[in-house]
């Protein structure tokens, strides 16, 4: 049986330039498809915008702009 | 097989960029669907996320005596619970399964949903704990080449010149 090929998908965060990483930083963006279609700093708003969009490649991710802890 | 992921730097900027193993995830709550960025955390014991990130995916705050029965039943855990980290306040949560999908495998999370406002400019929106990636995969990280490894099979190194391991 052939074993089933999983797709590698990339981060978010991985996904910005330099430019847009400073452009978006305490932001929360929904990017689809690669590219920024949602940037807020409320998440609920740019949660919701994304799945309101029909896309197999579509993912949450947050730019923070201060030193972030790794436990509140 | 072991699975390459490089380090991503948060917060990405200066004064103080810092590397985080951050791995793209899949959760699904009920008929819901979405991908989020993550961070593989060690030293969490659970599996954490936010209840502003869970309610548009259709998860509830207050669910009646029954329901919350049935959900105690199905995590093994109370609902309404707290956590402690590094700081001093314990932290309200409730715990609500859901399912995540980490590089192609699937698994049922007991998530403890934080019941504070999520800030996007310092919390992740979703934290691997202890009960969840680290249970899927043997997991290699190596700040030194900016990477992390999953590993699917059982990672056994070779310490045949390594000291006794140390209790």
């Amino acid at each position: 049986m052939k074993k089933e090929e999983v797709v590698l998908r990339p981060s978010g965060l991985s996904m910005l330039s330099q430019d847009e990483l400073v452009e978006y930083q305490g932001k929360c963006l929904g990017i689809v498809e690669g590219k920024v279609k949602f940037s807020d700093a409320d998440a609920d708003k740019v949660l919701r915008g994304l799945m309101s969009v029909k896309s197999e490649d579509k993912v949450f991710t947050c730019v923070p702009n201060i030193k972030a802890t790794m436990v509140k | 097989m072991s699975i390459p992921f490089s380090y991503q730097a948060f917060p990405p900027l200066s004064p103080e960029p810092r590397l985080r193993p951050i791995i793209r995830v899949t959760l699904k709550y009920g008929d819901t669907v979405q991908d989020f960025d993550a961070l593989v955390d060690s030293g969490s014991d659970v599996t954490l996320s936010y209840v502003t990130l869970g309610v548009p995916m259709g998860l509830k705050l207050n669910y009646d005596d029954t329901a919350k029965k049935k959900i105690e039943t199905l995590t093994g855990l109370p609902f309404d619970h707290t956590i402690n980290g590094l700081g001093k306040e314990p932290v309200k949560v409730c715990v609500v399964p859901a399912k995540l999908v980490i590089y192609g495998k699937e698994i049922t999370a007991s998530i403890h949903w934080i019941k504070e406002d999520f800030n996007s400019a310092t919390d992740f929106s979703i934290v691997l704990g202890q009960d969840t990636i680290f249970s899927l995969f043997d997991i290699h990280f190596s700040k030194r080449q900016h990477k992390f490894f999953l590993n699917e099979k059982v990672l056994t190194p070779d310490n045949s010149n390594n000291p006794p391991l140390q209790k």
